[in-house]
């Protein structure tokens, strides 16, 4: 569009005249944005106080709810490979009691080794393992004779 | 405590005594009613009041106000279709020329209003504010291409509207420009 056109249009835009005397008080406008103001802040700190609030709630119900909590279980852990206890020779108990020693110079009756009665067997002392040199039972060899 | 002055009511009150006439006029071209005029600018006030301490640069005052003023005619417009006026395609009355200065403002408050609010904005910001393109894309937060291209229908629409009278008032003016300069 042409500069001519341009300055036209701005010229006739400027023909408007002044209208009515002006009805806007200042006082007026002042005060309205001074409680506009004072609204505005007291609503900004009642919604921080709010979310002080509710992020300590937040937060008391997480920590709380821990405990709280019974039925939480640790996760299962894969099952372990079976262990084998390493294999020991079984070790010779130790007894007490020495073994009876049966020489060959005895001739008469020795006294069962069994015990007072001689009734029945030698009671078990755990000496089941033999001795080279020695013999678990007598032979009675007086006995024999 | 919201009788208290606050530290910037003397500035304040400065500045509202210098630009709120030039701020009515602005209203006043854009919605074509006085009483209407004034509630945009009070509006604008107000809000300038409510964002004085924020607005660090001092020399944005003038186009943060402007903002605001075009800013709320263009919502009030969207929000409340029904006030609008009814545009047409028939060209204005015949006007008498007895009266000239009050049968051109007539004329041309007509005739701005039939310009869609969009293009009608432009053309204040363009030709009463003497705006530059790039100033009033900013206003209106819009591409400069949009600003020409809106400048350009809303003048087509002027030119349309007055018709004969376009060349006469754009004469009046230019005289009446120069008598008032000198």
């Amino acid at each position: 569009m042409p500069d001519d056109s341009d300055e036209a249009v701005r010229a006739l835009f400027h023909r408007i005249d002044d209208g009515p005397p002006l009805d806007i008080d200042m006082r007026e406008v002042m005060a309205n944005g001074r409680r506009i103001r004072t609204r505005r802040t007291r609503l900004a700190v009642a919604s921080s106080a709010f979310a002080v609030v509710a992020a300590a709630a937040l937060v008391g119900l997480s920590m709380g709810g821990d405990v709280q909590t019974p039925d939480l279980r640790p996760a299962t852990s894969p099952p372990s490979p079976p262990t084998t206890p390493p294999a020991t020779s079984p070790v010779p108990p130790v007894t007490g009691t020495p073994p009876p020693v049966t020489g060959p110079a005895d001739g008469g009756g020795s006294p069962p080794t069994g015990g007072p009665g001689g009734t029945g067997p030698a009671p078990n002392t755990g000496g089941d393992v033999p001795r080279p040199g020695t013999t678990a039972t007598s032979n009675g060899g007086g006995a024999a004779g | 405590m919201s009788k208290e002055p606050s530290s910037f009511d003397g500035e304040f009150s400065e500045y509202f005594a210098a630009r709120v006439h030039a701020l009515r006029s602005t209203a006043y071209l854009l919605c074509g009613d006085w009483h209407r005029a004034e509630d945009i600018t009070q509006l604008a006030m107000l809000r300038l009041y409510v964002a004085w301490p924020r607005l660090a640069r001092r020399d944005a005052l003038d186009a943060y106000a402007r903002r605001v003023v075009v800013r709320t005619f263009l919502a009030e417009n969207r929000r409340s279709r029904w006030r609008r006026e009814q545009l047409t395609d028939a060209p204005p009355d015949t006007v008498t020329t007895t009266d000239r200065d009050g049968t051109e403002r007539l004329l041309l408050n007509r005739v701005l209003a039939a310009v869609p609010p969009k293009q009608r904005a432009v053309l204040v910001l363009r030709y009463w504010n003497d705006l530059s393109v790039d100033e009033v894309a900013g206003v209106l937060r819009c591409s400069t291409g949009t600003v020409k291209s809106q400048a350009a229908r809303g003048l087509a629409t002027l030119r349309q509207r007055l018709g004969p009278h376009y060349a006469e008032l754009s004469a009046i003016s230019e005289r009446g420009g120069d008598r008032h300069a000198r």
